[in-house]
């Protein structure tokens, strides 16, 4: 880990001997360690990153929705969802953003309870 | 002779088994086509409209009490054309196809509404006719999907390898993709080979 002087801040790398005889900027030698910064290498790996990271997450099986609303007219079907649950979740374009209608999930439970009695 | 007399008298009275059918698969695999077949055949009458436009059919149709007589057994059939099951619908396929934007979105809505509709269906079906259109890859996740859902409810399945008037058409592909379940190879706009696919109607629905 760098070493930080703390009366002028200036860093220092890791064994680096010029710290020996006190901060050569200040003359202070009290030294802390501070967690490596790696600006450079993090914009790299951003840039590299972004468009992957722009990319949208496809609606697969294990999705939680069933349906997702992409934009006004386009939209993906979780057929394995529609299939084998009886309610609708419908997620957003964003990821994480869900809607849930419970209106038609409690008269769908209205309606089997009502079925059940006249059993 | 009693016997003879007593079974006919049984058959006369007895009511003519019903089954409730429905008519699945993706767009434009010749659904409403063969739905309009079937009605033809044995009612005189149509189903519905067609159309080279994806999502022609979106909502579910529904025809009662169609009487079908093949292998010497009569089924009488509610036949339901179902909208297309796709897992993407996006207006811009349609606007290629011509259509202005603000239509193309509604078509787009009310097709995604229609596939959530044709599932709602299933629950209430005693058997399925599923279609595929012959000159594509038959292993498509809405295909697969399908199937391994019938199969979980035990619906009774019939595949329809449509389209074979068309060169590029082939069956065999869909039979060796699904060998669990009877394909019957049909040109649903020609009429060729539905015989063979009443037939099995009757078999598997009767």
């Amino acid at each position: 880990m760098p070493h930080q002087c703390t009366k002028c801040h200036a860093i220092y790398q890791e064994g680096s001997t010029v710290i020996l005889n006190g901060c050569p900027k200040c003359g202070n030698n009290k030294f802390e360690y501070i967690k490596e910064r790696k600006d450079k290498v993090d914009i790299d790996n951003i840039i590299q990153e972004a468009p992957a990271t722009k990319k949208r997450r496809k609606i697969t099986p294990e999705s939680v929705e069933s349906v997702r609303i992409v934009s006004s007219g386009e939209y993906e079907l979780n057929l394995d969802s529609l299939l084998k649950r009886d309610d609708i979740v419908f997620g957003l374009k964003n990821e994480g953003e869900y809607i849930v209608p419970l209106t038609t999930i409690f008269d769908q439970h209205k309606k089997k309870k009502t079925i059940e009695k006249k059993k | 002779m009693v016997i003879n007399l007593f079974s006919w008298v049984k058959r006369l009275f007895k009511k003519k088994k019903k089954a409730k059918i429905g008519i699945y698969g993706p767009p434009n695999a010749g659904k409403t086509t063969l739905a309009n077949r079937i009605v033809r055949d044995w009612s005189g009458d149509a189903m519905g409209p067609v159309s080279h436009i994806p999502h022609e059919t979106r909502r579910a149709r529904r025809r009662e009490d169609v009487i079908i007589e093949a292998n010497g057994t009569t089924v009488m059939l509610d036949i339901i054309d179902t909208p297309g099951l796709a897992t993407k619908i996006d207006f811009h396929g349609f606007m290629a196809c011509g259509m202005e934007e603000e239509e193309a979105k509604r078509r787009a809505k009310e097709a995604t509404e229609g596939v959530i509709e044709a599932v709602k269906w299933l629950e209430d079906l005693d058997g399925v006719i599923l279609v595929m259109d012959a000159t594509e890859d038959p292993f498509t996740q809405v295909n697969v999907t399908v199937i391994g859902n019938m199969e979980a409810r035990n619906l009774p399945l019939v595949i329809a390898a449509n389209k074979i008037d068309m060169q590029t058409a082939s069956p065999a592909r869909i039979r060796g993709a699904f060998p669990q379940h009877p394909t019957i190879p049909i040109s649903a706009l020609e009429g060729i080979n539905t015989d063979q696919l009443y037939k099995e109607i009757a078999k598997r629905f009767g």
